[in-house]
């Protein structure tokens, strides 16, 4: 068996995802048995299930590289992207849109304690649809807050639940 | 003649316009929870109870019983037109339904749900009526270990799952099961895994894994979609009727089948919905003649799961009734709402408040009655949610997933959670790791834990325990196929000739 087509195949999701298991599998076995235990007698202890479940894991990657990368009838799955790999597009370019998606969940994260729910979520609506569609800037606003009012009343003033008010509270 | 005589003393009961009333109100409110993410049925049945304090004791059991069954009816709408399951039975719902809706059958996918619930749900009241105690009874022959081999069980259903490729299936099924390990041991109050952050103490919410694996990975999925084509994939609603008679035919043995296994397995505490759903399916798959249709929109995907856990909610109550013992979250606060009104569940409430139990039972046959009613006009409604331009529906998907997960705790690190789950799930989603296996095993695996650790403490650490009684034998055996089915049509696959590719 040749080196190159091994390392070839080596490049795609399955087996890097199989080879990356197995450190952090072992890792987090390391973290369980080195967790101070309580000294309650027991026929079997908090670690065991987890143990097991890792030392499963571990296995289990072993074969998925095994089948990934020297297995026949390779999974089509991880052919594709790896034919996407190597056309000319970008890695940011084919993500970017995700990439973005994601920002606005995380600065929503960040804003939605100190701004308030009805700002925050405005926001939210307002960049996401922006993302998808460009234009209707005002349809956006509108939907936005619409809705971020409407959530509002809902949980807070029917169901008693509290939303975070905010600069607006 | 004493089940007749019963009966009709219920409905003597149920039948008052007050008792209609609030049956009615229930069902609405239980739908509305359940369509609502996170705003499951604990949380719906906990803000509503100081209400009925001041109500009739049988009005308020009546209102509360529709809420719960309700919400089984709503839980299915979100997972079938956003891919958002808001409670664990609805997860094996989005396999197909989901993808039915993507092809345009949203209509359809709907009112399989709803008429499978309606049929789950009255036939499971049938049951109750002729067989509830007997069927209680049997389920306490359930101890650990048969705990553990029945969920040992329906772990081995996720090869029904995921047939085509069994390593990734259980890669997915073991992150589910770790990820369960996370958070307070409740034998020794060890933390586990949270690595200093205070917030995982909990453990990891079912809620935010699915909302992320599903709805958030599906947007994400979309936005590259849109970015790439800049056209957004539109799902057109097709046909002017809810279901064809084809498609009624298609489901109806999904429906009985689903029944049965949901009303046997509701009678057992915490696992009933969403294991039945979960065996419905791989059941479905497996009687099948065309089982590669699944998870590409397989009518009867959609049928079986929600005919099982309609069935299995309804089973659960039942069995609250009747021996007293809750068998999830939900009946267990329904529980602490009896004895707040002075009844104690369980055998002797049968013989001392007949009228109670049997108006109960009664109001059961009403409700189902008036969730059809109010859900088949209402699949057109939310038929029409598909028709929202995709830069609104993807973003208020996200909005209501973000508020979903956090009025779970009120903790922001909820929403990065989410978001989190949302990247594993889109790469699982683009790599065919099948997430549903995940969550399966995210939701049973602590009570797996549980009920291993508790068998060996009964055996004094002998491990033959699970073999040498005989309910958890034949589970195990019937695991055993489950396993050894999808692993020798995958080796016999390989063995197979490729044809020179």
């Amino acid at each position: 068996m040749s080196l190159l087509p091994l390392s070839k195949s080596w490049f795609r999701f399955d087996p890097l995802l199989a080879l990356l298991s197995i450190p952090i599998a072992v890792f987090l076995i390391y973290v369980e048995l080195e967790t101070p235990k309580a000294n309650i007698p027991q026929a079997v202890g908090p670690e065991v299930m987890p143990i097991g479940i890792l030392v499963l894991l571990i296995a289990n990657a072993f074969f998925l590289f095994g089948q990934a990368v020297y297995g026949k009838g390779k999974p089509s799955s991880s052919a594709a992207p790896a034919a996407e790999a190597h056309s000319s597009e970008s890695w940011l370019k084919k993500y970017q849109a995700v990439l973005l998606v994601l920002l606005g969940l995380i600065v929503y994260g960040f804003i939605l304690v100190p701004i308030g729910f009805v700002l925050a979520t405005t926001f939210l609506i307002i960049y996401e649809a922006r993302l998808l569609q460009r234009g209707k800037w005002i349809r956006n606003a509108a939907v936005g807050f619409g809705v971020s009012v409407g959530v509002y009343l809902i949980f807070v003033k029917l169901l008693n639940v509290m939303l975070p008010a905010g600069i607006l509270g | 003649m004493d089940l007749l005589a019963n009966l009709s003393l219920g409905f003597s009961h149920a039948l008052s316009w007050q008792n209609i009333l609030f049956c009615f109100l229930g069902a609405l409110l239980g739908t509305v929870i359940g369509v609502l993410p996170g705003i499951g049925p604990v949380v719906g049945i906990s803000l509503l109870l100081p209400i009925t304090f001041s109500m009739n004791p049988t009005s308020a059991v009546i209102m509360l019983a529709g809420i719960y069954y309700g919400s089984a009816y709503g839980g299915s709408t979100t997972s079938i037109l956003v891919n958002a399951p808001g409670e664990a039975m609805s997860v094996a719902t989005c396999l197909d339904g989901y993808e039915m809706a993507k092809q345009g059958r949203a209509k359809s996918a709907l009112a399989t749900a709803a008429i499978g619930s309606f049929f789950a749900g009255t036939l499971a009241t049938i049951a109750t009526t002729l067989i509830a105690v007997p069927i209680a009874e049997f389920a306490l022959r359930f101890a650990p270990p048969e705990f553990f081999s029945l969920m040992f069980l329906a772990m081995t259903t996720v090869g029904a799952l995921t047939a085509e490729a069994p390593l990734k299936g259980m890669f997915s099924t073991l992150i589910g099961l770790f990820l369960a390990m996370v958070g307070m041991d409740q034998q020794t109050g060890q933390v586990r895994f949270t690595f200093g952050i205070a917030e995982l103490a909990d453990g990891i919410d079912f809620v935010v894994a699915a909302i992320g694996l599903f709805a958030v990975a599906e947007v994400l999925v979309q936005a590259e979609e849109i970015s790439r084509t800049g056209a957004p994939e539109r799902f057109q609603v097709q046909g002017a009727y809810w279901i064809s008679w084809q498609e009624f035919k298609d489901s109806f043995k999904p429906y009985c089948r689903g029944t049965l296994v949901g009303y046997m397995m509701g009678a057992l505490p915490g696992i009933g919905p969403t294991t039945s759903s979960f065996l419905a399916y791989a059941l479905e798959k497996k009687v099948s003649k065309h089982p590669e249709k699944f998870g590409k929109g397989a009518i009867e995907g959609v049928a079986g799961p929600e005919a099982a856990n309609n069935a299995a909610s309804t089973g659960a109550l039942v069995h609250l009734l009747a021996l007293g013992i809750p068998g999830s979250a939900t009946t267990a606060i329904m529980l602490g709402a009896f004895i707040m009104y002075g009844l104690q569940p369980g055998p002797l409430l049968f013989q001392n408040n007949p009228d109670f139990v049997w108006a109960i039972i009664a109001s059961m046959y009403i409700g189902n009655v008036i969730l059809l009613i109010l859900n088949l006009p209402l699949v057109n409604l939310f038929a029409k949610l598909l028709d929202l331009p995709a830069a609104i529906l993807y973003s208020l998907v996200l909005t209501f997933c973000c508020v979903g997960v956090f009025t779970l705790r009120f903790a922001v690190l909820d929403i990065f959670l989410v978001l989190g789950f949302g990247v594993v799930g889109y790469f699982m989603k683009k790599h065919k790791y099948p997430a549903a296996p995940l969550l399966l095993a995210l939701v049973l695996g602590d009570l797996m834990e549980q009920a291993l650790r508790r068998s060996l403490a009964l055996s004094d650490g002998d491990w033959t325990v699970f073999f040498t009684r005989p309910i958890s034998l034949v589970i195990l055996v019937i695991a055993a196929i489950f396993l050894a089915i999808p692993l020798v049509t995958f080796l016999r696959r390989r063995a197979r000739p490729t044809g020179g590719n």
